[in-house]
């Protein structure tokens, strides 16, 4: 139903990435079409009552690089089900071309003083939520950067809603490992 | 407000991994001031043959705070299991009944009732994994939750039948029509997998008395 508010034109200001991508998705319909129909499209999946799906995910390869160091992980291609996670997993970790173990990644970074296992939970755990950033960049945003300490969940929360993701990818792919962490169990 | 978390008394740990060889076992039970809640378990499984190769699986009753994004009223109270499978490819299943017209003042008796289908399938994941059954009271006190919450099992699963019954279980498929399951022979083919039958059978015997009460009323 039109109302008098649907008359008055607005602008809504979004990143200009984001921008591109609804236009490479909206082919020769107007904005106002697209957005009409998402929001058409949304209604018609909100609200079912009972539900059961099932879905193959696809896994995807990605390299993240820093310093001497290549570590290549995959996690599964993004697609808009509320039950959609990411599920990063460690491929390999090169180190100027050679291949090298966890353990052996965990104590090239601590140096070579007597290493503490706490430490290398902290290491391991920020790698991991590094390389959950940068799948984030490459599926869904490629300005995202998480603004806090790796353990502020409220944040990543935020962020996580902002860019659209569902509860199930908060709890799987943020407060899992944040729980492996307080349990002080390993992040891979 | 109902407490939930008295349910704790059943659950040696709550809220912490409990960790059994290659699987974590993890017990939430949580319960806010406005009244929402969870009560699900979740177990995870790291082969530690094929290292890439990972297991999860979650099942459990909640009421969420309402959710814009959500595809449903997460705020209406709802049982979901999850079974999630990666190797070269990944997998998942969801299934998710919303209890529509449930009082508030009777959630409790369902989150007993879940309690009892958690331990279930608990037991029977400890028996096809091959996994000391012993070792099941670092999760659940079996005994007690059979002894004392048994019958409230039959309202959660009155409760499955209400939904496939009366609403719409719908299936989701990626690049596949979604269509709604209103026969015993697809219900079958999604629902029958090991680790559901704690719920599957039930559910499946109640369909199977409620049609022969049906065909025997159609007959008189």
């Amino acid at each position: 139903m039109e109302t008098e508010l649907d008359k008055i034109q607005t602008t809504i200001t979004i990143p200009l990435g984001l921008k591109n991508r609804i236009r490479k998705l909206k082919g020769s319909m107007t904005y106002k079409q697209y957005l009409s129909k998402l929001l058409r499209d949304r209604n018609k999946l909100a609200h079912n009552e009972s539900y059961i799906e099932i879905q193959n995910l696809v896994r995807k390869s990605a390299v993240y690089s820093f310093g001497y160091y290549k570590v290549t992980f995959t996690y599964n291609e993004y697609n808009n089900s509320e039950n959609f996670i990411f599920d990063i997993d460690i491929v390999e970790i090169r180190n100027k071309g050679a291949l090298e173990s966890i353990e052996k990644f965990k104590k090239n970074m601590l140096g070579s003083e007597k290493l503490q296992s706490y430490q290398e939970l902290i290491l391991t755990h920020k790698l991991y939520f590094e390389l959950l950033e940068k799948a984030i960049q490459i599926e869904i945003e490629p300005l995202f950067s998480h603004k806090s300490r790796m353990d502020d969940y409220d944040a990543w929360k935020k962020e996580f809603e902002s860019l659209g993701l569902s509860k199930k990818s908060f709890d799987f792919d943020v407060m899992r490992k944040l729980r492996t962490l307080e349990n002080q169990g390993d992040a891979f | 407000m109902i407490n939930f978390t008295i349910l704790e008394n059943y659950f040696p740990v709550i809220n912490k991994d409990i960790i059994i060889g290659n699987y974590t076992f993890y017990i939430k039970l949580y319960q806010d001031k406005n009244g929402y809640f969870s009560l699900e378990v979740d177990i995870s499984k790291k082969d530690t043959k094929e290292k890439h190769r990972f297991v999860q699986f979650l099942l459990g009753l909640g009421k969420d705070e309402p959710n814009e994004l959500s595809c449903h009223d997460s705020e209406v109270p709802h049982f979901k299991i999850d079974y999630y499978q990666r190797e070269e490819e990944a997998f998942s299943a969801t299934i998710y009944f919303t209890f529509r017209n449930i009082a508030e003042e009777e959630l409790i008796d369902y989150a007993k009732g879940t309690v009892v289908i958690i331990t279930k399938m608990l037991r029977k994941y400890f028996e096809n994994e091959d996994i000391d059954i012993a070792n099941l009271s670092e999760v659940v006190y079996e005994n007690s939750v059979i002894s004392e919450l048994l019958d409230y099992e039959e309202k959660v699963i009155d409760a499955f039948y209400i939904c496939w019954k009366e609403g719409d279980l719908i299936v989701r498929q990626k690049g596949k029509d979604n269509f709604v399951i209103k026969t015993k022979h697809n219900l079958i083919k999604y629902l029958n997998f090991d680790y559901l039958k704690p719920i599957y059978l039930p559910l499946k015997e109640k369909i199977e008395i409620n049609e022969k009460i049906n065909s025997s009323s159609q007959i008189m």
